[in-house]
């Protein structure tokens, strides 16, 4: 038996493990549908749609991949903000830890950035918030 | 064979508004507000009766379609009971809804039934009745 804490967590985007993360969470509801009918004294329900949501923080890090020079929450901020004409993208995430056994938890699914935003202050490190709201089905979910 | 009787599916609305029609007469209004009517018959009739199913599965929709054709493809009319059209109601009010107390008015589909889809395998589905008295 074990708990799992920050260290044993992980965020990917399109595949590559983001540096610098400092915390992520998601959220998955699912709507119901009113079929109570006439007769009936007690509510009666039918599963609609489900929907999945979900928030990061990274810290705006700079660091070399190989030859690459890369900055995660800069690539996702470029993924929500866009200069006119671009389209906005789909980003696919994978939420995990790593458990007792080295076995990889996670959640996979595709996602629309819906927010992004970034503050610099005195006294603070320079962090991008983003929110995410899943398009589809969950790829996989290993938790 | 017409004018047989055709039991609607037992499915529960979760809505039904019922009006008992109105008694055939004319009205004339003298200049000096005296009013004299003319009843042409005891009975009333143009009953209506408006159902609405909410989130149903597909197949119960299509059970309503199927009664739909089979009251409409001959002259046909549609019953109620307890378990369909009248649910809820106390015995008293069904036979009004149900139109079986006597008032010899028959339900036909006053326009075709209209299917709502709501997402894969659930619809929504209002009908409206009339209350027809057959004039054999």
């Amino acid at each position: 038996m074990a708990f799992y804490s920050g260290s044993s967590g992980y965020l990917m985007y399109e595949g590559t493990k983001a540096a610098k993360v400092q915390n992520w969470r998601f959220s998955s509801s699912l709507a119901v549908l009113d079929a109570t009918t006439l007769g009936d004294r007690d509510r009666t329900s039918v599963a609609g749609i489900r929907q999945l949501t979900g928030s990061c923080r990274l810290f705006y890090y700079d660091y070399k991949s190989g030859s690459t020079a890369k900055n995660d929450a800069s690539a996702l901020i470029n993924k929500a903000i866009k200069t006119a004409g671009e389209a906005s993208e789909v980003v696919q995430f994978a939420l995990g830890f790593v458990d007792e056994n080295g076995q990889d938890k996670t959640i996979t699914f595709d996602a629309f950035i819906t927010a992004a935003s970034m503050s610099l202050a005195v006294g603070e490190v320079l962090a991008a918030d983003i929110t995410f709201q899943a398009t589809g089905a969950i790829e996989e979910l290993s938790l | 064979m017409a004018d047989q009787p055709r039991p609607f599916p037992d499915i529960a609305p979760s809505a039904r508004t019922y009006t008992p029609g109105e008694y055939a007469q004319t009205e004339f209004k003298a200049l000096n507000g005296a009013t004299t009517v003319i009843r042409y018959n005891q009975r009333r009739s143009d009953s209506t009766l408006d159902l609405t199913f909410q989130h149903i599965t597909d197949d119960q929709a299509a059970s309503i379609l199927r009664h739909f054709e089979d009251v409409n493809s001959d002259w046909n009319y549609a019953t109620f009971s307890s378990t369909s059209g009248s649910v809820g109601a106390s015995e008293s009010l069904g036979k009004y809804i149900e139109e079986s107390g006597g008032s010899g008015l028959r339900w036909r589909y006053d326009k075709p039934p209209q299917v709502k889809s709501i997402r894969p395998g659930i619809s929504s589905v209002s009908c409206k009745f009339i209350g027809i008295l057959d004039g054999n």
